[in-house]
């Protein structure tokens, strides 16, 4: 996987290809590995939404690794709503909390009303109308110097996520320099190689003292594993 | 050795296996390829539809330099694969994707391809990793020689004679796939939007037809090889072209695959289990043609088995599973001959021989039974093949009450949360990504402290989310929870959308010193691929034929040769 040369100097990524850059990069910044496919829906849909995006994200990544945990604290609630302080938290952090709280107060019978405050890049909180589609729902946001309120609109729909489909057909197009720069970055979580470390898959081993362990049918060059041919960087991915 | 199953047949019709039985890891590990598996499934499919595969160019020299140029033709859609194949090479071989020589690469195109995407295809597929597929583009993929076995065969041509089974038995291959990528990767097409009427949308449908169109071209190549050495070479008989397969090697990335395609494997294992249960459902009097079809069917695993050439490291012997499927056509016959089962009338036949047999033969042996079971009720499993369009997506349901997670978690959950993740081993092992080709790899966490873990730890997610939920009263939604532990979120989201499947994740605790990864690598490679004769290496990677005994491009044309599997070891 790597950046393209297709045809033009922008490259056209695959939900799959994006959803991957960004994990892996969110497993750098600290991140509990439980909020990170979350974090990363909420840029891919940013994406999606031609909302700040992969670009955003680029020039953001280090505000979310400076996140506070909870993303959000409960200010209160009454019939008319539910309002939340973000902790400063960047807008990504803090929107599929805001959305389940909203979602799930409105599926029990309540107001689909959240005001949200104090929030980093409040503009981003728009992403939730992006990503209520995932949840068969409808929101509307409206974004405020330091915040926004959240409204649900409709919800219960069953047509399938009109977000991610569209973005399944067609993809991302973005600018060759920021799939590179990503890319780059998302190889900081992939560990460094080490003969060692190659002992820890394959059919055959050879061990420390360079004896070879397991069937060889495969015809295998053994430089591979011994070390002299360490590393060959064209050499990236696989299933 | 026992195993688990169902024993319904004296109380009703027979249900499919309850969860706590089947997702046993040995017992997965134990299935058998079936009419179900995607490369069988595929076959089912190619030749109903009667696809016509051309080669439409073949240009390489006697070294095997150049390219070549296949079209297939469906009712629907046509597709092409453009092939460019390469002198052997020994410097950077291995079956590992670390890999850097292989001897073909190719693409499984929407087509008819422009002259521009030809070209562009042209260019960019040898730089894999640095290129980009077009836009109809599905998979790219890529094999290298069994060189033994290729070797061999390309002489014995060359010398106008048929390749030896004693050489040729041992892999039952010519190349083997070391690469299929697709989905989304360098480009490809999304799967989850085929369109309805695209032939390749089900479940692993595209990349069964890569493999295939591999030992088409593997096969021409060695006849082509063979013409070059000499004028008289012969082309390969066809019993044996019919015989030889693709190979196909597969090792960690599996176990890491199946934790991340929760909705195909519960939705595989519930049409394999639907199938099999609609089998075992059939009153056959002893003198039903379905009853003569098992004892054929039996009839041929016995001869595969017997006829195995391969040797194995820990798996079963073929010749012991030969024993075993003996001793269960004997009862067959008993059943033909009396009307008896085990000593009763049977109102479910097949579904009492199951019972009777399950604590008397291996785990393999009954899996074979259930294998050729789903044969007996075709129509119903090529339905469910049908349907296994799969969507992966797992998304929160903030609302639902902690009361009603936590009695998810207790029902689906309950082995995970027993597991003593305390007990010396139980978090020894970590499973990382190389920088190097990105190889999926397990190692003692002592030895890589520096990894970012990949592998998806249930039984310690589990017990964390069923110990948070203790904090909240029983009323309260869900999106608390979610908020109070964004360490959690994702395992709860799983959880939530999992809910309504039976089968999705395996008993296993993968960080455990205890964990035997091959097991996890036969449920995908025997069960869900279809491949035979799966070897074993240092009990973490897999082996094996795919296509064995399938039919020849031109008896998927002509609709012929519908039940190929298991073939008969061609005469000398």
């Amino acid at each position: 996987m790597n950046a393209h040369t297709y045809a033009s100097e922008e490259v056209t990524l695959s939900v799959r290809e994006t959803r991957m850059i960004l994990e892996r990069i969110l497993l750098t910044t600290g991140l509990p590995d439980g909020f990170v496919p979350a974090v990363g829906n909420s840029i891919l849909y940013s994406q999606a939404a031609k909302l700040g995006g992969l670009a955003a994200f680029e020039a953001d990544v280090d505000a979310l690794s400076k996140a506070k945990l909870p993303t959000v604290s409960i200010l209160g609630e009454d019939p008319e709503g539910i309002y939340v302080d973000a902790n400063g938290n960047h807008a990504w952090l803090v929107s599929n909390d805001a959305l389940d709280l909203v979602l799930a107060r409105y599926r029990t019978g309540k107001s689909g009303d959240l005001e949200i405050r104090n929030a980093l890049v409040p503009f981003e909180l728009r992403v939730m109308e992006a990503l209520a589609y995932r949840h068969g729902a409808r929101v509307k946001v409206t974004v405020s110097a330091d915040g926004g309120t959240l409204q649900v609109l409709a919800d219960g729909l069953s047509e399938p996520d009109a977000v991610m489909d569209e973005a399944l057909r067609h993809g991302f197009p973005v600018p060759q320099w920021l799939w590179r720069s990503l890319y780059d970055r998302s190889g900081q979580a992939l560990t460094p190689d080490s003969i060692e470390s190659r002992r820890h898959a394959g059919p055959v081993m050879v061990d420390a003292e360079g004896r070879v362990h397991g069937r060889d049918d495969d015809d295998t060059d053994f430089e591979l594993l011994r070390g002299s041919r360490a590393d060959h960087p064209q050499a990236r991915e696989g299933a | 050795m026992t195993v688990s199953a169902s024993r319904q047949s004296t109380q009703g019709p027979p249900r499919a296996r309850e969860p706590r039985d089947l997702m046993r890891v040995k017992t997965l590990a134990a299935l058998q390829p079936c009419r179900l598996s995607a490369s069988r499934a595929l076959m089912v499919r190619a030749i109903r539809e009667r696809w016509k595969i051309a080669r439409l160019a073949f240009d390489l020299d006697a070294n095997a330099r150049g390219s070549a140029f296949y079209r297939i033709e469906t009712p629907k859609r046509t597709f092409d694969f453009p092939v460019y194949s390469f002198e052997f090479s020994p410097k950077g071989r291995t079956g590992r994707i670390i890999g850097r020589s292989w001897d073909m690469m190719a693409a499984l195109v929407e087509g008819p391809m422009s002259t521009a995407d030809i070209m562009s295809t042209r260019n960019e597929l040898p730089k894999l990793y640095e290129g980009r597929a077009t836009p109809g583009t599905l998979i790219w993929c890529r094999s290298n020689r069994s060189s033994r076995a290729f070797d061999h065969t390309v002489e014995r041509l060359a010398a106008g004679l048929q390749p030896n089974l004693e050489v040729i038995g041992q892999v039952c291959y010519l190349m083997r796939n070391t690469g299929l990528d697709g989905n989304g990767t360098f480009g490809t097409r999304s799967f989850r939007v085929l369109e309805t009427d695209h032939p390749l949308r089900g479940a692993l449908a595209a990349q069964m037809l890569c493999a295939y169109l591999m030992r088409v071209f593997a096969q021409d190549l060695v006849e082509h090889l063979a013409r070059c050495r000499s004028p008289s070479a012969v082309p390969l008989s066809r019993d044996i072209a019919r015989y030889l397969g693709v190979g196909n090697g597969s090792a960690l990335g599996l176990i890491l695959f199946v934790n991340n395609h929760p909705h195909l494997i519960g939705r595989w294992l519930t049409a394999r289990e639907g199938a099999l249960a609609a089998a075992k459902s059939l009153q056959v009097a002893p003198d039903h043609p379905a009853v003569a079809h098992l004892l054929t069917l039996l009839d041929r695993a016995i001869r595969f088995r017997s006829e195995d050439r391969v040797r194995y490291e820990a798996l079963v012997p073929s010749e012991r599973l030969a024993e075993e499927l003996k001793a269960m056509r004997d009862i067959v016959r008993r059943y033909v001959e009396c009307g008896r089962v085990n000593g009763q009338r049977p109102v479910y036949p097949f579904a009492t021989l199951c019972d009777a047999l399950a604590d008397r033969v291996l785990p393999e042996a009954l899996e074979t039974l259930h294998a050729l079971l789903i044969e007996i009720v075709p129509d119903v499993a090529d339905a469910f093949a049908e349907d296994l369009i799969v969507d992966e997506e797992t998304v929160t349901r903030p609302e639902m009450p902690m009361a009603r997670l936590r009695e998810i978690l207790h029902r689906d959950y309950r082995w995970a949360l027993d597991t003593d993740m305390l007990a010396p081993g139980a978090r020894r092992y970590i499973w990382y990504k190389s920088a190097n080709a990105e190889e999926p790899r397990r190692g003692p966490i002592d030895e890589v402290p520096w990894a970012f873990n990949l592998g998806l730890d249930v039984p310690s997610l589990a017990q964390a989310v069923d110990l948070a939920l203790a904090e909240f009263d029983d009323r309260t939604p869900v999106a608390r929870l979610l908020l109070a532990r964004p360490d959690l979120r994702g395992f709860i989201a799983r959880v939530q959308s999992l809910a309504d499947l039976r089968y999705h994740t395996p008993i296993m605790n993968i960080m455990d010193d205890g964990f035997v990864p091959i097991d996890v690598v036969r449920l995908m490679n025997v069960g869900l691929h279809g491949i035979d004769k799966t070897r074993d290496y240092l009990n973490r990677n897999l082996r094996g034929v795919l296509f064995h005994g399938a039919p020849l491009p031109d008896e998927i044309a002509a609709g012929t040769n519908t039940e190929w599997f298991w073939p008969q070891e061609p005469a000398r």
